[in-house]
Order: structure tokens, then sequence, then C-alpha cells
């Protein structure tokens, strides 16, 4: 049997701040991502693109049409926020299934730090789209009877945002491990594929979500 | 179960930087490179909507134009056919009146042609009746038409008014007086006129008898200056005078058949 | 019967009837989803979006049921 897959191991002290795992290889992911975005836009050219290049536009324009389908408007302001969380959270996902590394948004922790970054982003483009009156006003709507339900669901949204992301990657990982505590060498092959699979869709319903909400908060679509 | 709060914190910070990070080395970059090629696209798009709007507006005035030509052109061949139309008409017109002109003028031609052959035709016939009668009349008795002739001529002469009496008698004595007769007339006649004439004239005549067979019958007085003609030929040249004139006159189908 | 006893078989119990639930719903879902996406291809891909959405969101049940059994498994606050 393998240890509890909800503990993050400590992996060195900085002063008194306690580094865990999951930061560590955050660092690596968001070491390698900077590092690799500036290699890959270091030459970019109008005319004859090279393939590189070709990807990288197809990723960014690939994500800026699905932020604007989802929230009905201009994606271009959303999209550093909205794109970096898509592709962090896709690059984490599959980062479990590297040997040696833990996902990090195994950690509830991550999936809860993330989720606090949506819920308090959406509230600061709302006020500052809106106004901080209208933005209020809003949590009023459709009658002010449903204020402190209204607020409580912001909250609530948040809160089931992260347990889903931490119990898919979690969970998914779990199975692996014990699958392979108990079987070997190729058994757990299907699960990790399937693990793939679910790591991109949770990175994807994560980042659908999120520009959901932003979106619910800048009013440019019904808050959901 | 532990929840770090240093790890959600330290994730957080984490999270942003990547933001930031992804924001300055890719997301930046690869917007402006897209922006300036949609910029570049949308300005040879624009070049190309001005030329196609300028092939458009070219298509078009060719096609007003192409439109305006049949029109043009229908006018024209109107205004032609108007204009050959009243060429024509004027052209049959003066034709036609040259043609009536010339009709006039060849039925009038025509006509007096006819008037002119009928008139000589008139006159032979005149004269093949009057050569006619002369021949008939030649085998007549003419003693016995030359008397009343005498007669009728002395009658003449004693009808005639005082002064023309005298005129003929012409203030000599005896009164010569030439009697042309056609045929030889007989004494009794001779003396007979002989005496009528003195008793009209109140003077002695001196008879002069002449035959000429010419005169057909009857007799011719001729005296100085005038003539008593009693004589068919005077008859028949009269005759003939007068159906000249009178045919001439009046020229219809009868008289020419 | 102790608090582990106790524990392992509210764990069992929580995913087992917690699974029921989502995987009927799922079902429904999907059914409604391919009946909609064969009436209207040309909204696959909203659809096929929407549905993706809508499962994730029926699976966390069964996640949440998951993360329960665990608490109970490996944290558990009673033990």
């Amino acid at each position: 049997m393998t240890g509890s897959p909800l503990t993050t191991p400590v992996v060195f002290l900085l002063g008194p701040v306690p580094v865990t795992l999951p930061v560590v290889v955050t660092w690596g992911l968001m070491a390698a991502m900077a590092l690799g975005s500036a290699l890959a836009a270091r030459r970019l050219r109008v005319e004859r693109p090279g393939p590189v290049q070709t990807v990288l536009e197809l990723v960014v324009e690939t994500l800026r049409r699905q932020i604007a389908e989802t929230m009905q408007t201009d994606a271009t302001p959303f999209l550093p926020l909205l794109g970096t969380l898509f592709l962090y959270l896709a690059i984490a996902n599959l980062s479990g299934l590297v040997p040696g590394l833990k996902a990090p948004t195994a950690s509830l922790e991550t999936a809860a730090a993330l989720a606090l970054v949506v819920l308090l982003s959406s509230q600061a483009l709302g006020i500052r789209r809106r106004g901080l009156w209208a933005y209020l006003k809003g949590f009023a709507h459709p009658t002010p009877l449903l204020l402190p339900l209204n607020l409580l669901s912001e909250l609530t949204r948040a809160f089931s945002l992260s347990i889903r992301l931490f119990g898919n990657v979690m969970s998914g990982e779990f199975v692996i491990a014990i699958v392979l505590s108990l079987a070997g060498l190729f058994v757990p092959v299907p699960l990790m594929a399937l693990e793939l699979l679910l790591g991109l869709v949770q990175a994807y319903i994560f980042t659908v979500l999120a520009a959901v909400f932003i979106g619910g908060a800048v009013g440019t679509i019904e808050r959901g | 179960m532990h929840i770090d709060g240093w790890t959600i914190l330290l994730q957080a910070v984490n999270f942003l930087i990547l933001v930031w990070l992804l924001r300055r080395f890719l997301y930046r970059p690869v917007l402006a490179v897209i922006a300036e090629r949609q910029a570049v696209t949308e300005q040879v798009r624009t070049e190309a909507e001005a030329a196609r709007q300028a092939a458009e507006t070219a298509r078009r005035d060719l096609e007003a134009q192409r439109t305006a030509l049949p029109a043009e052109r229908d006018r024209l061949i109107a205004a032609a056919r108007a204009e050959a139309e009243a060429e024509r008409t004027a052209l049959l017109e003066k034709a036609r009146t040259e043609a009536d002109r010339a009709l006039e003028e060849s039925r009038g031609r025509l006509a007096e042609e006819r008037e002119q052959a009928l008139a000589a035709l008139r006159r032979q016939a005149a004269e093949l009746g009057a050569a006619l009668a002369a021949r008939l009349l030649r085998d007549a008795p003419a003693d016995v038409l030359t008397r009343p002739l005498l007669d009728e001529a002395l009658a003449a002469v004693e009808g005639l008014s005082d002064a023309r009496r005298h005129a003929l008698a012409n203030g000599v004595a005896p009164v010569p007086v030439h009697v042309v007769a056609a045929n030889s007339l007989p004494a009794e006649d001779a003396t007979r006129a002989g005496d009528r004439l003195a008793a009209a004239l109140g003077r002695p005549v001196a008879l002069d008898v002449v035959e000429d067979s010419s005169l057909i019958a009857g007799v011719e007085l001729h005296f100085a200056h005038s003539v008593v003609r009693r004589s068919w030929k005077q008859t028949l040249a009269e005759a003939k005078e007068e159906m000249t004139r009178h045919d001439s006159a009046r020229v219809d189908a009868d008289a020419v058949a | 019967m102790d608090v582990h006893g106790i524990s392992i078989l509210g764990a069992a119990l929580a995913v087992s009837v917690g699974a029921i639930g989502p995987a009927l719903a799922e079902g429904r879902a999907v059914a409604a989803a391919m009946e909609a996406i064969a009436r209207q291809p040309e909204a696959a891909n909203t659809l096929s979006r929407t549905l993706f959405v809508g499962l994730a969101m029926i699976e966390t049940m069964a996640i949440y049921c998951l993360v329960i059994a665990l608490l109970l498994l490996f944290a558990n606050p009673f033990a």
C-alpha cells in the first residue's frame, strides 16, 4: 500500500517558510515554460513563419478563440491569465506521468491557490470593468433576497473548482499508484493513457469554468 | 490532512509570476505578430477590394456604354430612315408631278393632233362629199336645174334695196353684166334675164353669156363690183364651208364617224 | 467495530453509492448529447464542449465521494 495521497511533502525550509514538493515542481515548470516560450518566440516573422512559430500562433490563436467563444467578447485582455491557466494546468497535469515527479495540481494547496487566483481576479476584473457599485449591485440580481446565496455561490464555485481539479488529478495518480503497486510493469499503461486524456480535459474544464466566472463577473455573459 | 497556507501562497505567487512571464515572452510577441500579419492581410485585402471596386466601376461604365450603344444606333437609324423617307417622298412627288405634267402635255398634244387629224379628215370628207355631189350632179339635167336658179338670182337682184341696185348699175348704161351659166343658156331665158335685170336696174343691160360647166348647175351674175351667185358649185362650197366650220367647232364621235 | 472499521466501511459506502448517481447521470447526458448532435450535426462543436463541461461537473460528484473516502482512510479526524 502506498502512502497517503493527501499529504504534501516538505522538500526544504526557506527560513520559516516550508517549501513543499508542488512548489518546487511548479518552479521547474515555470522555468521550462518561460524559457521554452522565450526561445520559441525569439524570432517571429510576419512573412513565412517557421514550424515552431506556426505551432505557437496556432496555440495562442486557438486559446483566444475558445476563450472568446466562452466569454462572448474579445478575449485579448483575458488571454494572459486564462491562457496561462490552461497551459500551466495541462503541463502540470501531464507532469504527473513523468516518473519521479508528482503533479503539482494533485495537491490541494495548488488547486486551492489557482481557484483563489481565479476568484480574486474575477472580482478585480469585474470591479474594474463595471465599477465598484455596479459590480456589487450585480450580486443583488435578480432580487436582493438572493444576495447571501449569490455571495455564497461565489465561494462554493471556487471551492468546487479547486476540489474538482485536485480530486481528479489526485485520484488518477492514486489509482495508477495502487495499480502499479499491485500489478507491476505494463498494467497501468491504459490507466496512464486515460490520465493523459483526463489531465487535458480537466485543464480545459478548469479554464472554461474560470472563463465563465470571469465573464459573469465582467458582465459579458450571464452569471453562471 | 493538513492544508499548508504557505504552499497556497507560494503557488498563487508562482502562478502570477508565470502569468507575467508568459505574457512577457509568449502572448505579447505572438499577438503582435498575428496583428501585424492581419494588418498586412487587411491591407492587401483592402487593395484587392479597391482594385475590385475599380474593376467593377469600369465594368459598369462599359455596361452603360454598351447599353447606350444600341439606343444611339437606333436613333441614328431612325434619323437616317426619316431622312430617306422624306427624300423619297419628295422625289416621288416630283416624279409624279413631272409625270403628270408630261402626261398632261402629251395628252394635250395628242388631243391637238387628233383635232388636226380630225379636221383634216373632215375637210377631206367634205371635199370628198362635195366632189361626190358634184360628180352626181354633173349628170343631172342642167338646164332644168339652172332656170329656177336663174330666176332666184334675178329675184335676189330685184329684192335688193334701191341704193344697192344703183351701186350695181354703177352709173353706166347699158350696164355690162357678165352671166356665167353652167350650160348654154336658152335664148328665151337670156332675154328674160336681160328684161328683168333692165327692169330692176332701170337701165338697159348688155348681157354677156359665158358657159362654165364647173358651176354644175345655176348661174353667176357678175356686175362691175359685185357678184350674185346662185349655183350648185356655190351651194356645195357653202355647204362644205359650213360643214367644216361647224364640225371643227364641235368635235364629237358622230362627226368622226 | 472500532473507528477504523467504521471508517473503511464508510469509505467503501461513499465511493460505491456515490458512483451510482453520476454514472446514471453521465449516461443520460451523453445520450441526450448524441441525440442532439444527430439531429443537428452543425451544432456538434458547441454541444460537445458543453457536454464535456457537464460531464466534468457530474463527475465531480463522484470525485467528492472519493475525496471523502480518502479523507476517511488517510486523514481521519476521529482516528
